[in-house]
């Protein structure tokens, strides 16, 4: 008697085990890439952290980008260091590689006011090999930033065409390409890039930073990126 | 049958006249109507970083309210021995134990329920809108409170209600932690130690399984037949723990 | 001798058991590091239906650890326990079966009435007699003014009265009661006396444990009685109270010394509760009125005659010997 419930009490603990093993299996086999790769991208980088949030990696990243908003806002108001800038978008950018409007905003704003074009390179790539094909904004913002930073034709041009091929783009964004690789009316591009920016973003902070931009360009003024820009044909 | 409902109605009974129920519960409405403000500060995605806080809020506490009122409950039952109630009558130990279990389940969800509609009614202020992946997102997180609940119970049978509070805490860390340990196995070189990490990471719970928050909240979509096996994973979970606190229970004298 | 009353009690053959105890042991570890603790040890005894039975011993004995195992809320170590003729392991074995606990032990977010209606339905009792019997009940213990008022609320005494109330839910037909009337106020003794009485009159089986000895000797049947987890005696309460009174307690103010001498050469015993009083004890064998003559004529005061009865007490604890031992060391030094 005892001995029968001793075999049935394992049995049952066994057949229940197996069948969460296969559950486990089949549920980690489930998973394909695209739910990896956010844990993957940190794994090697930010160990530490990631363990400590648990569950709450997107949730901290919510908090912490709402943080470096803030921050944005005082440094403007005020010291316009932004040290931490860099660290702060990569970080939410790290815990949370599906959040966009940090990319958006590392391609547009960290060459400016962090004067560090190549860490919105870094961040923007991040993006770049986690949305894919899936969002033209993120090339396009490459496109701009090889262009504007780094005087690389050739290399935006190619994100052009990539971004332009994308569901949504809007039509200008192939015409920017085509406009890089035949070197030709490059005179209105920078007017085109600022509008076009100012069109796809809704951040309010970046949009005023570009109005303004644009309304410096219109009106002829020299500024420190003009000088990067080659001159008109 | 009838008188597992009768101790889960019981049971359901005593966490709504329980004071911590309220207060996590009021505590959550606060942190889903704070989340509103969270939302505006973010600047853009608010609707987004929103979802994001009304999901860990309910999943935060869903957690505090099975540790403290599950954990607490069965503890109390032995100590009190206002379970002397029940088993002096022919109600077999099993039955008790599934009884306290469905209880706290109906308790929790009738709780994310409520939570669900505040949630919900603050997304759509907030021009977001309420969707399918949402109601994904909070099965899931009910799934894996079922699975901390009877794990919950399972500890109360086995030791002191402190000791089972911290063991249920442990074992919700130990289940997240464990997609890292997946990782690990998955990049070991030596076969060894990889099978042994594999074996681990086959049974021990993985709540990772559960959280679809981020694929939620980032429309990234939830496919139902993933949602249908988490689902499964979570009761087979539930009911092993169930059987364990059972015979654990069966064994105790009282 | 024992063994006499045991055959004579127990008919194995004439009647079904209600409960049946087979070389019981339990013992205990606290903790690990403890040494193991013998509550209940190798106990066999059998109770039979429609009688009223004594569990009775000191405090300690192991009288609530047997009822525990009885229920199946505690797990005997060894040997094995039939409650309605099925092994205790068994729930189906507790069908028909009210239990009072020593301490009311009730859910504090009920009501009265919810944990009455609770027990109710878990005795999946048919629903339609519910209210009715609820009343039945609640007005048996008069308790039927508190039925909406939480349990919490209720004086210990009240509980103890619930307790009843829950216990005599649904017409059980064998009840086990753990020192019951514990906890209760003069008049909550009477009203329990009363509702046993009842029980017995309708031809319920009880079994109840107790170390309030006039209780034993009012109600009982027969009494089982336990000590240091050893069965001592089991036997007829009637054949206890029958081997009759030991002998006669004479209180008187004073004695001189001529006066001890002479009684204690006719075997009188002689002990002073106080220097201004005495208590002299005439055996069966000795003649209590010449004694009475012999104080009236040295001009001593009788302040009180009473004969002492070989009450339950003497005869249970003079049976497991170094217990008895234990409690006169206790008296003198008292």
């Amino acid at each position: 008697m005892r001995v029968m419930r001793w075999i049935a009490g394992v049995l049952i603990v066994s057949v229940l085990l197996g069948s969460i093993g296969v559950m486990q299996l089949r549920l980690t086999s489930y998973k394909d890439v695209s739910w990896h790769r956010d844990t993957m991208s940190f794994l090697p980088q930010s160990e530490k952290l990631a363990p400590m949030l648990m569950g709450f990696k997107t949730t901290f990243a919510s908090y912490l980008w709402i943080k470096t908003m803030l921050y944005f806002g005082s440094e403007y108001m005020g010291a316009k260091q932004y040290r931490w800038l860099v660290t702060m978008v990569d970080m939410v950018t790290r815990l949370n590689p599906r959040f966009y409007p940090a990319y958006e905003f590392a391609g547009l704003m960290l060459p400016d006011f962090a004067d560090n074009p190549q860490a919105a390179e870094v961040i923007l790539q991040r993006g770049f090999s986690h949305f894919g094909s899936s969002n033209w904004k993120i090339p396009f913002y490459l496109g701009y930033l090889y262009d504007r930073q780094y005087n690389d034709t050739e290399r935006a041009a190619q994100y052009f065409s990539f971004a332009g091929r994308i569901d949504g783009a809007p039509a200008y964004v192939p015409a920017f390409a085509a406009t890089l690789y035949n070197e030709s009316g490059r005179k209105n591009l920078a007017k085109h890039y600022l509008v076009s920016l100012f069109k796809a973003t809704e951040n309010p902070q970046v949009k005023e930073h570009l109005a303004r931009k644009l309304q410096k360009l219109r009106s002829g003024d020299v500024r420190r990126h003009q000088s990067k820009m080659p001159t008109p044909q | 049958m009838n008188t597992v409902f009768l101790i889960a109605r019981n049971t359901f009974r005593e966490t709504v006249r329980n004071k911590v129920l309220y207060n996590v519960l009021l505590f959550a409405i606060g942190i889903i109507f704070l989340s509103i403000s969270f939302g505006e500060w973010s600047v853009f995605a608010r609707v987004q970083v929103m979802q994001d806080f009304g999901l860990a809020t309910m999943s935060v506490a869903g957690l505090l309210l099975a540790v403290f009122i599950g954990v607490g409950m069965l503890g109390r039952e032995m100590s009190r021995k206002t379970l002397y109630n029940v088993l002096v009558k022919p109600v077999p130990r099993y039955q008790f134990i599934t009884g306290k279990f469905a209880g706290l389940l109906i308790t929790l969800a009738l709780n994310f329920g409520l939570l669900s509609i505040v949630f919900g009614g603050t997304i759509l202020y907030m021009g977001g809108s309420f969707d399918s992946g949402l109601i994904a997102a909070i099965t899931l997180l009910l799934a894996e409170l079922s699975v901390i609940i009877s794990a919950s119970l399972l500890f109360s049978t086995l030791t002191t209600p402190a000791l089972a509070a911290i063991f249920t805490l442990g074992f919700y860390v130990i289940g997240h932690y464990n997609d890292l340990l997946e990782l690990e196995f998955m990049q070991q070189q030596n076969p060894l130690w990889g099978f042994v990490l594999k074996t681990v990471y086959f049974i021990l719970p993985n709540l990772e399984h559960f959280n679809v928050r981020s694929r939620v909240v980032y429309g990234m979509g939830v496919g139902w037949d993933f949602v249908g096996m988490s689902v499964l994973y979570g009761a087979l979970y539930s009911l092993l723990f169930l059987f364990l606190a059972s015979v654990s229970m069966n064994r105790k004298d009282l | 001798m024992f063994a006499i009353f045991n055959l004579i009690a127990g008919h194995p053959l004439l009647t079904m058991s209600l409960l049946e105890f087979k070389e019981v042991t339990k013992s205990y570890r606290k903790h690990f590091w403890t040494s193991r603790f013998t509550a209940v040890d190798e106990l066999s005894f059998r109770v039979e239906e429609k009688r009223i039975v004594g569990f009775v011993g000191p405090n300690g004995a192991g009288k609530t650890t047997s009822i525990k195992m009885l229920l199946g809320l505690v797990k005997p170590t060894s040997g094995t326990i039939l409650l309605n003729g099925r092994p205790v392991s068994d729930p189906k074995s507790r069908v028909g079966i009210a239990y009072l606990s020593e301490q009311p032990y009730f859910y504090e977010h009920l009501s009265v009435w919810e944990s009455l209606e609770f027990g109710y339905k878990l005795m999946k009792l048919p629903s339609a007699a519910r209210k009715k019997e609820i009343d039945r009940v609640l007005e048996t213990v008069e308790l039927t003014e508190v039925a909406g008022k939480r349990v919490l609320e209720l004086s210990k005494g009240m509980q103890q009265r619930l307790s009843m109330a829950q216990a005599l839910l649904g017409d059980a037909h064998a009840f086990i009661f753990d020192e019951p009337m514990s906890g209760l106020d003069p008049l909550g003794r009477a009203l329990f006396r009363t509702i046993f009485r009842s029980l017995t009159e309708r031809g319920k089986s009880i079994f109840f444990s107790t170390h309030i000895l006039a209780d034993i000797e009012s109600l009982c049947d027969e009494i089982v009685v336990l000590s240091k987890g050893k069965l001592v005696y089991q036997g007829e309460v009637d054949r206890v109270l029958a081997q009759g009174f030991l002998g006669t307690d004479i209180r008187v103010s004073s004695l001189d010394q001529s006066l001890r001498g002479q009684l204690s050469d006719v075997g009188c015993d002689v002990s002073d509760s106080s220097p201004e009083e005495s208590t002299i004890f005439v055996p069966k064998t000795g003649d209590p009125e010449w004694v009475q003559k012999l104080l009236f004529e040295k001009g001593v005061f009788c302040k009180s005659i009473t004969r002492r009865n070989t009450s339950l007490e003497n005869l249970l604890y003079a049976s497991s010997g170094q217990e008895s031992a234990d409690r006169n060391g206790k008296k003198d030094r008292s």
